[in-house]
């Protein structure tokens, strides 16, 4: 099929339903946006200078028409910032959906997730699917398209031209009976038209059983293995593999419990699905309600890769077990009182390394005379030998707030202070990050306006010579106001931010301005 | 290791024939309960009191809710729902196992607040309160209700808020929620000063996940160096719904969140991005581009030469000699390929240098394309459309045999 096509077709039916109009939306946003950037080290920016624009259109309606329910969506961006799109002008979406009794036809942008490990990406193409209210009919989904990750590539636009992944499958599911239901899926993918000499081209399928069981309240059994076969013919390389994962979840008060297994062989390949090859994988969590205001949680993981086990020196194992307890009214007298605690062990050790690293964190929260509190103090070793990282750190965050009404005014006032302390003991060296910003929101409820202004600093000083100090002082003010234009629902808006980075090395200081003013409207 | 699969495959097994419940205590045989409950193949067990759906993700417009009522001993005799708070009932027909189906079309904005009641021959009834659920398909399009998690996703990542990042990331998540917690509070600790903004460019869903493609870009300091780095790409993530909010169920390469643990966190790669892309290694350091190493046992006799695309290594015969590769190295020269451009970089490390840094200025087609080959100088080429900048790591000053290393980055 010329993927052209998967342009074309849509935005025919587009315009065929759009005819017979019975139900219409539009959501648009514009904006200004003037940044400057100075000083002699501004080239580090990532701000694109002076006057640019960005335009978010997209319109989506339904209706019914020959006895056929109908909905689409059309999106499109403009803007002349490279930071915002490489491309000018783009389509974002195009998508329409039509259905009739148990069957549902999709074009377009289309978003079938079979299972975890066939197909969990969007497509550009058509989609098929029959779904019966009721009885024991299954559910059947066929599709066809390709997997490009924008519509410009479809026209193999230079600037943003990728390796054509065309697609097809199906999924069939069954509901066996009340507790129990299985699907079968299947989906084939073959590149072509490769975009670089050294690009990968592979041809493959994959197929995959999934299933749900619920042998009564509370316990949910589901899994799903999947066997998949591939060629990629830039290395050369022909190979099979399976992956397999089953999980229990046991949720009643005051328990839940959760167990999971999954084993992903080195050589499976999932060009459209989500999966980490060559991991063996066992991760266990049980959290219990002791009491209406004590939670325990606690877990372990543990997984390694070389699964063939073809040289240890190879393997790496890893272990995370993790302990945590969450108190509410940790003090009687005070009802706003919250505290948890989190201990976390990363163990890895193989391929000639042995990382032991330490999690500790501690969390209070409390109101105290009509201020919010939240602080956090966390302490984390890390140990990778021989001679990678020797390190501990120990950072503390803690943050104010308030609300408070003044008239017709709402005002909520913060301040948050935070410090971070790395001693390195490979290098010798200890660095410090010290930060602190001031906020007040401000709105208007009856006129519907927020805004929120901040300030703050965050300060870095190393102590090796051959490193910079940094620091960045930074200012920010957002102010939105939801009005009517032209009938419409609209939100106004204004964002400008100041950032100045300064240096050790004073070549390398600059200062970001950036002032952003647009109009959000939808009906 | 597959004892431990047929271990928990047997459990699932025993579990569904078992007739106690090990974690449940205290309740009587003879009870009318609720064998189980979907409201849109999601599980009452694990929704929360309110359910807010959204008409994207609805299969025919219509709520399906399913179930089985159970009563010990005694046959269910019937089964009612209301969708206002008990102020109507409607009969529902139960097969003579007490299962159930249930559908009904919402209207967009209106709140329904559902009460099933299951009744047995006996007369005794469910716990009906226990079964209410709030349930509201949302004025709201979805892409707006992604906007606003993305929006919270990137400013908690931003502040370096690690326990409000992870509260939109699901417990299903495909890299595993936990190796994703851990990566992003290492990147906390490894990058300071974190500023990445996005635009959505797509989103699309079905199935009960939605699917969202964005353009990113990124600045970031890095702690353990002071040095700062920028990139961008284009990057895809899935969400799936939970209790009316998406959470994030999978992301792919590149990476915006996780950079210190990118082998566990992503699951999959978006075709189409050329760029080298910000990692962390076990350090806390940047692991950006790729180190090369050039080996040359006999710099007179031949030209060690590389090729951007493939990574190839090539030995060329001559001194000075670039036929095969793009570039060609000595201890006090780099060479390049006829059609091949360079330019010099000064005052950068190859971390900071950017797209804009190669676009603009001047381009030299000239041999030696360099005569400086000391640690730390940073060089940009233009291969056809292509662009790349190499920094020096190492240079042993050999002759005649030396060993060159160089960091490449492709844009």
């Amino acid at each position: 099929m010329n993927p052209k096509i998967l342009l074309t077709v849509p935005l025919l039916l587009l315009c065929s339903a759009a005819s017979a109009e019975n139900d219409f939306h539009m959501n648009n946003e514009f904006s200004l946006n003037y940044n400057k950037v100075s000083g002699p080290g501004k080239s580090a920016s990532s701000l694109t200078e002076n006057l640019n624009y960005l335009e978010v259109l997209n319109l989506n309606g339904g209706g019914r028409k020959s006895g056929w329910d109908y909905n689409y969506n059309l999106g499109l961006k403009a803007t002349d910032d490279e930071r915002n799109d490489i491309k000018t002008v783009l389509l974002t979406n195009l998508n329409g959906v039509f259905r009739k009794n148990a069957n549902t036809v999709s074009l377009g942008d289309i978003f079938e997730s079979f299972s975890q490990y066939t197909l969990a990406t969007s497509l550009k193409g058509a989609s098929y699917k029959y779904a019966k209210n009721g009885g024991r009919a299954p559910e059947i989904t066929a599709l066809f398209g390709y997997a490009y990750p924008r519509w410009d590539s479809v026209w193999k636009e230079p600037l943003t031209r990728t390796v054509a992944r065309r697609a097809y499958g199906a999924r069939a599911k069954e509901n066996f009976s009340d507790s129990l239901s299985a699907g079968l899926s299947y989906i084939n993918v073959k590149d072509t038209g490769r975009v670089n000499a050294a690009d990968a081209l592979y041809d493959s399928y994959n197929l995959a059983l999934d299933l749900n069981y619920n042998p009564f309240p509370g316990l949910t059994v589901a899994g799903e293995h999947s066997l998949s076969d591939y060629d990629e013919n830039a290395a050369g390389v022909s190979a099979k593999g399976s992956a397999t994962r089953i999980e229990l979840v046991g949720d009643a008060d005051p328990s839940r419990v959760s167990l999971e297994y999954e084993e992903v062989q080195p050589d499976f390949f999932s060009a459209l699905g989500a999966a980490v090859s060559d991991r063996r994988k066992v991760k266990t969590k049980w959290r219990y309600k002791y009491s209406r205001h004590t939670t325990f949680n606690s877990g372990l993981l543990w997984y390694r890769n070389n699964l063939p086990g073809s040289s240890a020196a190879d393997t790496t194992q890893s272990w995370r077990p993790e302990l945590g307890m969450a108190v509410k009214k940790i003090f009687s007298a005070r009802p706003y009182s919250f505290a948890d605690f989190s201990y976390k062990f990363d163990r890895k050790f193989g391929s000639g390394s042995s990382q032991a690293d330490h999690y500790l964190n501690v969390n209070y929260r409390d109101r105290f005379a009509g201020l919010d509190s939240d602080s956090n103090l966390g302490y984390t070793l890390y140990k990778t030998e021989a001679d990678v990282r020797d390190a501990s750190e120990i950072n503390f965050n803690t943050s104010l707030n308030s609300r408070q009404e003044k008239g017709n005014w709402v005002l909520k006032p913060q301040l948050n202070l935070g410090t971070w302390y790395s001693d390195d003991e490979l290098t010798g060296y200890t660095d410090k990050i010290y930060e602190y910003s001031l906020g007040l929101g401000a709105e208007l409820p009856g006129k519907n306006i927020t805004s929120d202004l901040r300030l703050g600093q965050n300060v870095l000083k190393k102590e090796d010579a051959a490193s910079d100090d940094s620091s960045r002082f930074f200012a920010s003010l957002g102010a939105y106001w939801r009005t009517k234009i032209m009938k419409y629902d609209s939100t106004v808006f204004l964002r400008a931010g100041y950032n100045g980075f300064d240096f050790s090395t004073s070549s390398r200081n600059f200062r970001e301005k950036t002032v952003t003013l647009g109009v959000n409207t939808q009906f | 290791m597959k004892n431990i699969a047929n271990i928990l495959i047997t459990l699932a097994l025993l579990a569904g024939t078992a007739n106690a419940k090990w974690w449940i205590f205290g309740k009587s045989a003879d009870d009318v309960e609720i064998k189980y409950l979907t409201i849109n193949s999601v599980s009452a067990d694990e929704s929360g009191k309110k359910i807010t759906l959204f008409k994207e993700t609805l299969q025919d417009g219509t709520v399906k809710i399913k179930g089985k009522a159970k009563a010990g001993k005694n046959q269910i005799g019937s089964v009612r729902i209301s969708l206002d708070d008990k102020a109507t009932w409607q009969e529902v027909k139960a097969a003579e196992n007490g299962a159930f189906e249930f559908f009904f079309t919402p209207e967009q904005g209106k709140k329904y607040v559902f009460l099933l009641e299951a009744t047995d021959t006996t007369g005794k009834v469910n716990k009906v309160d226990e079964t209410r659920k709030e349930i509201e398909v949302s004025a709201e399009n979805i892409r707006g209700k992604i906007t606003e998690v993305l929006d919270a996703m990137f400013e908690a990542y931003n502040k370096e808020d690690a326990v409000r990042f992870i509260s939109y990331v699901s417990e299903n998540f495909a890299g595993d929620k936990a190796f994703l917690e851990l990566a992003a509070k290492k990147d906390f600790n490894a990058l300071n000063n974190i500023n990445m903004r996005y635009t959505i460019s797509n989103i699309a869903s079905g199935s009960g996940k939605i699917f969202a493609s964005i353009t990113f870009n990124r600045m970031v300091f890095v702690n353990k160096t002071g040095r700062s780095s920028t990139d961008g790409g284009t990057t895809e993530f899935v969400f799936e719904m939970d209790g009316g909010k998406p959470l994030l169920y999978s992301m792919k390469q590149p990476l915006v969140f996780g950079l210190s643990d990118a082998d566990n966190v992503a699951t999959g790669e978006v075709i189409g991005n050329t760029a080298s892309n910000l990692e962390l290694d076990e350090t806390g350091d940047l692991n950006y581009g790729t180190s090369v190493t050039f080996s040359n046992p006999d710099r007179s006799s031949y030209t060690r030469t590389y090729i951007f695309l493939d990574g190839s290594l090539e030995s060329e015969n001559g001194f000075a000699t670039v036929l095969i590769g793009d570039i060609g190295v000595d201890i006090m020269h780099i060479w390049i390929k006829s059609g091949v451009e360079s330019k010099v970089i000064s005052g950068k490390s190859l971390s900071q240098v950017t797209l804009a840094d190669l676009t603009s200025g001047t381009w030299n087609s000239t041999n030696p394309a360099a005569t400086d080959v000391s640690v730390g100088k940073v060089y940009g080429f233009k291969v056809g459309s292509s662009y790349y900048a190499i920094e020096i790591e190492s240079n042993n000053m050999g002759d005649p045999s030396f060993i060159i290393k160089i960091r490449v980055k492709s844009f």
